[in-house]
């Protein structure tokens, strides 16, 4: 290269108002310009592993990209390029960029430097006996987490790019020799026909990797914790994960594992037996019960024992509204105070809470605005929203129940079934990444249900059925 | 995501098809015409009914992957399979306003007096609708996960019901000179068991092979001793004399019932009638589906969307209408049983015949 | 979007123009005791109804109690005309799916059960589980015994026969029992008797309702060998003599079978009893010695035999009514038989076999005999 399309170069970056900085170091044979972005870069490595041994061999002759490379900097990732179109794309992700004006080569290092958080402990997943080292918005600190667990050579990663200006790299892992294919590609497939501005977060993407737009349950689980991302990839799920997030994402995944938790397979299985049980009666209950209160108080009075009619009637003498106002009313009102209460700050949290438990718990009852009743409903209803393990597949059912509790408000029983049944028919007719959403309970596949609530590593070879998965088994010996 | 229907699906489908038929008054019927061996009644008809049900199978097993439609145009012509599909069509429509006049005449009578059949109606169609447009495979897993809770909860309160009532109210089983009675309310008994014929939209495959035959037969068998549970306990409960003025019996038996060791659930309505809703709607549902399926293959090039919001625009007005009509429940239920052995007995009948005979010349 | 917004507005109407069906619970009036009278020429209607908010009223004493039910009469011509004057006096709708007891009086059973049985059966809100009685007491003071108690009338008049059929010393006759005998060919069967005893709601016996007309009485210390005959499972006591003692004894029913047999256009029956019997104490210290015990066992079992025989007697002779449920063995054996004849008079001529097994346990765990060496 000639010096002054080596000035061209250097003139273009600089007019093109990237931010870049420049440090020149001046050689015998000619000139080296050391081009990085300050902000996203180690400037102490830099000095250290660039700057300081080029400054000692100004005084060579064959100061060439080459040589400079194998003999002059101590950077442990570098390559050369020689495509200068690539320049400006190299500096935005992070790398450091030496020119040289005697040679039509030039050298990328990997200094990138970019502040983080530490690795923690995991906010939305917690697990009172599994480990607490969770994922943080570094992508190469998230795949290490995996890696220093799985130490196995058909562990794959898989780097995609998505977003035309941000372009977000984004991790598809998994294992070579258990994952079935055909869900790999079809997760790349989506992840590639993305044309998107940009992607800041895994839960932006996941919107994209949907089969329908207008669906609104979950078709794949958000991981936190490293352990349950190498527990995924080890039943043959693909893992995705998105430089920026501290959530990767899991596909495919199926509405009965979304009711697991990985303290299942930890603790004592009968513990874990009972565990899952209390999950789905709790998915039921957050769903069903505070419509079956209207459906009892409002229509079908007689369905309980006449001494248990006149105390619930007792009990609501004072209440002005009926039933499904009274439903209505004090689910917008939590639905308020928890929307209201992931957001505030924590040292008035408290204060809040406090005060929303007075409002509802003594003083509306004191008034006579709502019966006791509803509150031990609506309570229950609450509690059982947040025991399933993963939360993003509970909140679809909260947000649902308010057409059913509306439909039971106006038609009682024919209403709540009506209900049941679209919600059933929508869930049924749902898939994630070609697996039915309702296996293996609709296909009813029965070692799988068996498994999908009587689950223990001990008691299971056998990987489920409904993933396809290549290595069917869990270890050789099972085979 | 793979489609088709297994047989365990079918077995599901079966099940809820033919029990929303007439569960609700069937204790009644049998109890009306059969009396005290309403179950030998039952017991030969489900044992006629496993033949159709071979008969159904097996002419849909020679041609798998497709349905009644495909391979009745290719047994008996263009003309012929259109003039058969429209045949289904009819019969399925009027079983269509038959179910929605009988759930929304039962939901005024016994449970909501005051709200409009309209409105039952409209509230309900739009459901049915949005499953028929969801398709076969779909409605299969739902039929599948509804009909587990179904024959639970449905066999778990009637074997309740069969030893609280009272045995003296079935007995004497059998009385050898009533015997040409038992046989003559064989009539009054085939409508039950009508709905085999919807196994003829399900295009069945490689996986659910000769098994499906065998599956098939069985489960008219069962959901004839299901039936048999049904009848006898209700009139366990009720009295045989006294049973014949409800019509829907099987809703008063149930309300009838109190279990006081299990307390404030002593009353179990609230269970038995979700899930009894449940499998009436999924029973009205398939019976869409049907519709659905054959209208999209004799309408080519309408949109399967247009088809469904058609069709329950349609049966809406057709039941209001038919609502007006004096003795239309009685009409469908007189002729339906001589139209339904058509459809599920003797067309299929025909058309497997022509196809085995086919089958040989090649 | 067009179609979204005609969705939208098809929702909202009917959100705001439905719920045609929806009344709460605190709405209605719980009605826990339903009494059905005939004064004169007018049906009455005499309801007990829960208060929401109990009302204070001043108590015999002095004191201030909880008015938990009220009680709510109308009359009118018909019962339809009852029921609107009923209406017309309630301040909500009436609920009926709280009822627990039904009471037809002495006046209204004699006028024919079955027009408000068969209206019974016609209201949807009216369980068919619910029991059926009759009393000759004022029925308006009948319910207001309990006035001031927590436990309503209806409640009380349940536990008490519930209580009593646990251990067969009454029959339950429900409304769905009674429509069955009401539909069936021979109509005749037994309804409990209620009556204020004191100050108190007692069993006084059982009424005989033959063809849906009340016809006969049957006081309480007649009804033992009606409820062996009847009930499955009968728990009472027997006093029984022996040399100049007397031995208290709790009589279990073990089994029954009852065997109808037809020869030669006779129809005769043969019944047959397990009892087991339990000394449970006797007047005397000891010396129940073996001697003793058979005497008591053969004096227990000439009891027994008594009281099933004159229960049958009655009801062949006296009242002249099968209330017994012998058609319902005779019907089941012999079908084609029973079909032909008019059995309200076959019953009549019937012989009627009582056999009695009765195993004696004197003492049980205590030893009314014991043996002392020193």
């Amino acid at each position: 290269m000639n010096r002054k399309k080596y000035e061209t170069i250097i003139n273009k970056i600089k007019s093109d108002n990237i931010d870049v900085s420049c440090r020149y170091i001046n050689s015998i044979t000619g000139q080296v310009a050391i081009v990085f972005i300050k902000q996203i870069t180690d400037r102490a490595l830099l000095s250290q592993q660039i700057i300081k041994p080029l400054v000692r061999e100004e005084k060579k002759y064959n100061l060439n990209a080459k040589y400079v490379m194998d003999n002059v900097i101590f950077s442990g990732e570098c390559e050369l390029e020689n495509d200068f179109e690539k320049v400006e794309a190299y500096l935005l992700e992070g790398m450091t960029i030496l020119l040289f004006s005697n040679d039509s080569r030039y050298i990328v290092a990997n200094l990138k430097k970019v502040e983080q958080r530490s690795v923690t402990e995991p906010d939305i997943t917690y697990s009172y006996r599994g480990p607490k080292d969770c994922f943080n918005e570094n992508l190469d600190t998230n795949i290490s987490l995996i890696r220093y667990r799985l130490k196995n050579k058909n562990f794959r990663i898989d780097y995609q790019e998505v977003g035309e200006r941000t372009k977000t790299r984004v991790a598809v892992v998994y294992f070579e020799d258990i994952a079935n294919n055909e869900a790999v590609k079809e997760v790349k497939k989506r992840i590639d026909s993305i044309k998107i501005d940009g992607i800041i977060e895994s839960g932006e993407l996941q919107a994209f990797l949907l089969n329908k737009k207008y669906n609104i349950f979950p078709q794949m689980g958000i991981v936190e914790r490293s352990d349950m991302a190498c527990g995924a990839l080890l039943e043959g799920k693909v893992i995705v994960i998105v430089e920026g997030s501290g959530y990767a994402l899991v596909a495919p995944k199926v509405l009965s594992e979304f009711l697991w938790s990985c303290d299942d397979k930890y603790a004592n299985k009968f513990i874990g037996y009972f565990a899952r049980f209390l999950r789905v009666t709790a998915l039921m209950l957050s769903y069903a019960i505070p419509s079956m209160y209207i459906a009892i108080v409002s229509f079908h009075n007689d369905i309980l024992p006449s001494d248990y009619i006149i105390a619930i009637a007792q009990a609501r003498s004072k209440v002005p509204f009926n039933a499904l106002i009274e439903v209505l009313i004090i689910e917008i009102f939590i639905s308020l105070l928890i929307e209201g209460l992931i957001r505030v700050p924590s040292k008035i949290g408290t204060a809040i809470a406090i005060v929303g438990a007075i409002i509802i718990g003594e003083a509306a009852i004191a008034a006579g605005i709502f019966s006791p009743l509803l509150l031990i409903v609506v309570s229950i209803s609450l509690i059982s929203t947040f025991v399933p393990s993963d939360i993003t597949s509970v909140r679809p059912f909260r947000f649902l129940r308010f057409g059913l509790i509306i439909l039971t408000g106006i038609f009682g029983l024919y209403g709540f079934v009506l209900g049941l049944v679209l919600l059933l028919s929508q869930l049924v007719s749902t898939n994630s990444f070609g697996v039915a959403y309702m296996t293996p309970f609709a296909p009813f596949i029965t070692k799988d249900a068996v498994k999908s609530l009587f689950y223990n590593v001990t008691t299971a070879p056998r990987r489920p059925y409904f993933l396809k998965t290549k290595d069917k088994y869990r270890g050789k010996a099972n085979k | 995501m793979k489609s088709g229907v297994t047989n365990r699906q079918i077995v599901f489908i079966l099940l809820l098809t033919l029990t929303s038929y007439s569960v609700v008054d069937i204790s009644r019927a049998m109890a009306a015409s059969a009396g005290y061996g309403s179950w030998f009644t039952l017991l030969i008809t489900s044992i006629i009914f496993s033949a159709v049900g071979i008969i159904v199978v097996s002419l849909a097993n020679m041609y798998k992957g497709q349905m009644m439609h495909e391979y009745s145009c290719k047994l008996i012509g263009n003309f012929g399979g259109y003039a058969v599909s429209i045949y289904y069509v009819v019969y399925f429509s009027l079983i269509v306003v038959f179910l929605g006049l009988q759930l929304a005449t039962i939901l005024k009578a016994d449970f909501f007096p005051k709200t409009p059949k309209a409105a039952i109606l409209l509230a309900g169609i739009p459901v049915f609708c949005f499953i028929a447009y969801k398709g076969i495979t779909a409605l299969a897993r739902l039929f599948e996960m509804i009909g587990m809770f179904y024959i639970v909860v449905g066999t778990t309160v009637h074997v309740i019901m069969f030893t609280q009532g009272n045995p003296n109210y079935i007995l004497p089983l059998f009385n050898k000179a009533d015997i040409g009675n038992y046989f003559a309310a064989i009539k009054d008994a085939i409508f039950p068991f009508l709905g085999i014929e919807i196994l003829l939209i399900i295009p069945f495959s490689k996986e659910n092979g000769k098994k499906s035959i065998i599956t098939t037969a069985l489960t008219v068998f069962a959901i004839g001793l299901f039936y048999i549970l049904i009848v006898e306990s209700c009139i366990m409960k009720l009295g045989m004399n006294d049973i014949v003025h409800y019509n829907s019996s099987i809703i008063v038996a149930i309300r009838d019932m109190e279990l006081p060791f299990l307390d404030f659930m002593k009353r179990l309505d609230v269970l038995f009638l979700t899930v009894g809703f449940m499998g009436f709607f999924l029973g009205i549902t398939i019976v869409y589906t049907a519709i659905t399926e054959y209208l999209c293959r004799i309408f080519k090039n309408a949109k399967r969307m247009m088809i469904v919001i058609v069709l329950g625009a349609l049966s809406f007005a057709a039941c209001l209408i038919l609502d007006t009509v004096e003795g239309f429940s009685d009409f469908v239920t007189s002729v339906g049983i001589y139209l339904g052995i058509g459809a599920g007995a003797l067309i299929p009948g025909l058309l497997l015949i022509i196809a085995k005979r086919r089958k040989d010349i090649a | 979007m067009r179609n979204t917004v005609f969705i939208l507005l098809l929702i909202m109407t009917l959100l705001f123009t439905a719920c045609w069906d929806a009344l709460d619970i605190n709405a209605k009036d719980l009605t826990t005791a339903v009494v059905v009278d005939k004064i004169g020429e007018d049906y009455a209607f005499i309801v007990e109804v829960a208060n929401l908010a109990p009302k204070k009223t001043n108590g015999e004493k002095g004191e201030s109690e909880d008015e938990n039910y009220s009680i709510v009469d109308s009359k009118g011509k018909t019962f339809a005309d009852a029921r609107a004057n009923l209406d017309n006096k309630l301040d909500k709708p009436i609920f009926l799916g709280t009822v627990r007891m039904l009471v037809l009086t002495e006046n209204m059973a004699k006028e024919g059960v079955g027009e408000y049985l068969y209206r019974l059966r016609n209201l949807y809100e009216y369980r068919k589980a619910l029991n059926i009685v009759t009393t000759s007491s004022d029925p308006e003071n009948l319910l207001e015994l309990q006035k001031g108690s927590p436990v309503s009338a209806g409640h009380t008049i349940e536990d008490i026969l519930n209580k009593l059929y646990k251990t067969g010393n009454t029959i339950e006759t429900s409304a769905s029992d009674a429509l069955e005998k009401l539909s069936s060919e021979h109509t005749c069967f037994l309804l409990p008797d209620i009556n204020i005893i004191g100050e108190a709601i007692a069993l006084t016996g059982y009424s005989v309702i033959h063809d849906s007309y009340y016809i006969d009485q049957i006081p309480i210390t007649e009804t033992k060998g009606i409820n062996f005959i009847l009930n499955d499972k009968v728990e009472c006591i027997y006093v029984v003599p022996f040399k100049d003692h007397r031995a208290t004894v709790d009589v279990e029913l073990k089994k029954k079978k009852i065997t109808p047999f037809y020869k030669n256009k006779k129809i005769s029956f043969r019944t047959e009893f397990e009892l087991d019997g339990l000394v449970k104490y006797l007047d005397i210290n000891d010396g129940f010695d073996e001697e003793s015990q058979r005497e008591v066992e053969k004096n227990l079992k000439q009891m027994i035999e008594k009281d099933i025989n004159s229960a049958i007697l009655k009801s062949q002779k006296e009242i002249e009514c099968d209330y017994l449920d012998f058609d319902e063995v005779f019907r089941i054996k012999f079908p084609n038989e029973y079909e032909k004849m008019d059995w309200y008079k076959a019953y009549l001529d019937s012989y009627i076999e009582v056999n009695i097994e009765l195993e004696l346990d004197p003492g049980g765990d205590y030893d009314y005999n014991p043996e002392i060496k020193r």
